[in-house]
């Protein structure tokens, strides 16, 4: 039912598009780009290693980047990557925000004022230079890069979920439920979850675009991925030097950043488009 | 101290609700360690009675406690004290929180407002079984009892699968009178049911609920701060100021000759559809004050234009004047005050 709402309006239906073009890609990266070494598939094939990048040629669509690393191969199996990231900080993040989130809006008075100064000093980190400190310490690769924004992103959760709880105590549905004979946790189930979560839903799915681009940020300031991972960002950090061409032709070495660039983008794109029709689906008020 | 005394010339197999000495006070708290500093009294000790049958409204102007009074008396807040009791099959029940989850059934609440009360995510079918569901009727029951119920108040079964939002403000105020009335309660508190309603709407709710009324054979606490429509509404209506009870009589003798300087004055504010009436409106000076820091002696003192020196120091209690007529004021029966100006013929 949600799904056929989601067709309906062109605008989700192009994000979902895009989105299950990137499910499939993810999917089938070991027949579309199949891997040098099954062991490590995730590691981009090197061909040769001269620092020039190759424009694309049939063996190598998208050309190979600095290092001579085929950017189509990094491309699909950086479809993984983006996923396994997205989906991975936000589920994590989102599960923690919502139990602190949730315990300081429904019981309050102690614990809310616990738990949300616990919040703030977390959200009083610059982000950046947090992510970069924690990976110093823990050293390089994507599962620390994951931990460092789990670490940071659940306050955003844990202050949503409480302020909507808080908002939904006081409504007189509420109190309505209870003077009906409701047993308090049905009125948790069945009222104040369903009403307060749903924002958390929509803020989710439109937030793994922006964990997919702060991971690849991180990438290209080199503390994600390791070097040759198949990874968006680090991708790009590939092209940095490249970004300007030759002299005599400005967009000599164009697919070192268009590629991996267009990739990015439309995966952001795709989930905030979800997202935004998330939220219209969700609310029973947009629905006639 | 100055505790209120249940006066009930009422015969006791008659009444259905008695509350005695109901108290509801929020504590304040201030400090770096949230300390107990004061107060606010919103309900400061209130007593009364409801026959079965009648309609008692309960009138006052913002923040006199009247809603709170009616969530109190449901349990929906934690009275401070007080005795409730219920009348179950000719038995006076205290109603605390161990029975009152025998009691929900039985005493039920229209909200004032309508588009607060409806979970906006539940259709109206599943809005109005709720109740049912929580006392664990079948589903075939359920939904024959909904249709019922959504015929008794005007509304159809093609309104069933919709939701709440899908309905104008009469409409979604309709379904919580469904909602209230589906356990069969025998009393139903109206908390203000019609103040959030354009004018032609309340009209028609307020004429609903009496039709309910003598279908079910529903006893009322109307509580409403528009004197016309409670007088509309009530066999006996109580007036409130700040926590307490200041009067209370049948509609008639309360609009006839009221007794408390203060009903004098809520009814010299009744609008009157006549533009060159001229007449003498009682306005009183300076604002309600704060529940948290009552005036000393008579809460209205401050603002009564008949005030003496006891005023300030003792409190009035609430006593009987004539049959059933109670009002706490010191020169209760000294005073003669104005009628209200006209007696609408409804």
């Amino acid at each position: 039912m949600v799904l056929k709402k989601l067709m309906r309006n062109p605008i989700s239906l192009l994000g979902l598009i895009i989105l299950i073009g990137f499910v499939l890609v993810a999917i089938f990266a070991p027949k579309l780009a199949p891997p040098r070494d099954p062991e490590q598939p995730y590691m981009i094939p090197r061909y040769g290693y001269s620092s020039t990048p190759k424009p694309p040629v049939p063996e190598h669509p998208f050309g190979t980047t600095e290092g001579q690393y085929d950017i189509f191969y990094g491309i699909v199996w950086g479809t993984r990557t983006a996923f396994w990231v997205g989906l991975f900080v936000v589920g994590v993040s989102c599960a923690i925000g919502i139990i602190v989130g949730s315990i300081a809006g429904y019981y309050g008075g102690k614990f809310d004022e616990i738990l949300m100064r616990i919040v703030d000093v977390f959200m009083s980190f610059p982000f950046l230079i947090a992510a970069v400190v924690i990976t110093t310490i823990l050293g390089r690769g994507l599962d620390k890069v994951m931990l460092a924004m789990v670490c940071f992103y659940w306050m955003g959760y844990a202050r949503l979920v409480r302020g909507s709880i808080l908002a939904i105590k006081e409504e007189e549905y509420i109190l309505a439920a209870k003077a009906c004979g409701v047993k308090d946790w049905q009125i948790i189930m069945k009222h104040v979850l369903p009403n307060s979560i749903f924002p958390v839903l929509v803020q989710a799915s439109m937030n793994i675009g922006s964990v997919v681009i702060t991971a690849s940020g991180l990438s290209f300031l080199g503390v994600g991925a390791p070097q040759g991972y198949a990874d968006w960002g680090q991708m790009i950090s590939f092209g940095r030097n490249w970004l300007l061409g030759t002299p005599e032709n400005a967009f000599a070495y164009w697919y070192t950043i268009v590629y991996p660039g267009l990739a990015i983008v439309l995966f952001v794109l795709a989930w905030n488009l979800v997202g935004d029709a998330f939220r219209d689906v969700l609310d029973p008020k947009m629905q006639s | 101290m100055n505790e209120q005394k249940i006066i009930t010339s009422l015969d006791d197999n008659n009444v259905l609700l008695s509350v005695s000495g109901l108290k509801k006070y929020y504590p304040i708290t201030g400090g770096l360690f949230k300390t107990h500093v004061n107060d606010v009294k919103a309900v400061d000790g209130i007593s009364f009675a409801i026959k079965k049958g009648e309609t008692l409204g309960l009138v006052g102007e913002s923040g006199c406690g009247k809603s709170t009074a009616g969530r109190t008396i449901l349990h929906l807040n934690k009275p401070t004290a007080g005795d409730i009791k219920f009348n179950l099959d000719g038995q006076m029940v205290d109603v605390n929180q161990r029975s009152i989850k025998r009691l929900r059934r039985h005493m039920q609440i229209v909200f004032q407002d309508p588009y607060s009360s409806l979970d906006p995510r539940m259709r109206v079918d599943e809005i109005i079984e709720e109740p049912l569901k929580a006392y664990g009727m079948k589903k075939d029951e359920r939904k024959k009892r909904v249709a019922e119920l959504l015929e008794a108040v005007g509304l159809g079964k093609s309104h069933m699968k919709r939701f709440p939002h899908e309905f104008s403000g009469g409409q979604r105020q309709r379904i919580g009178i469904a909602r209230a009335l589906a356990l069969k309660p025998s009393l139903v508190i109206c908390d203000e049911p019609v103040s959030a309603l354009d004018v032609s709407v309340q009209a028609q709710v307020i004429n609903l609920l009496k039709d309910l009324q003598d279908q079910f054979g529903l006893t009322y606490l109307f509580i409403a701060h528009d004197l016309s429509v409670v007088q509309y509404v009530s066999d006996r209506i109580a007036v409130m100021y700040l926590g307490k009870i200041v009067e209370i009589a049948s509609s008639a003798e309360l609009f006839l000759e009221p007794k408390h300087p203060y009903t004098e004055a809520l009814l010299s504010a009744i609008p009157l559809p006549a533009v060159d009436y001229d007449r003498e409106q009682i306005i009183l000076e300076g604002d309600v004050p704060s529940p948290a820091n009552p005036p000393s002696g008579c809460h209205f003192h401050t603002r009564c234009p008949y005030r003496q020196e006891i005023c300030s120091q003792k409190e009035p209690s609430l006593q009987n004047i004539n049959d059933g007529h109670q009002v706490a004021c010191h020169f209760a029966r000294e005073l003669s005050l104005a009628a209200a100006p006209v007696i609408s013929a409804i």
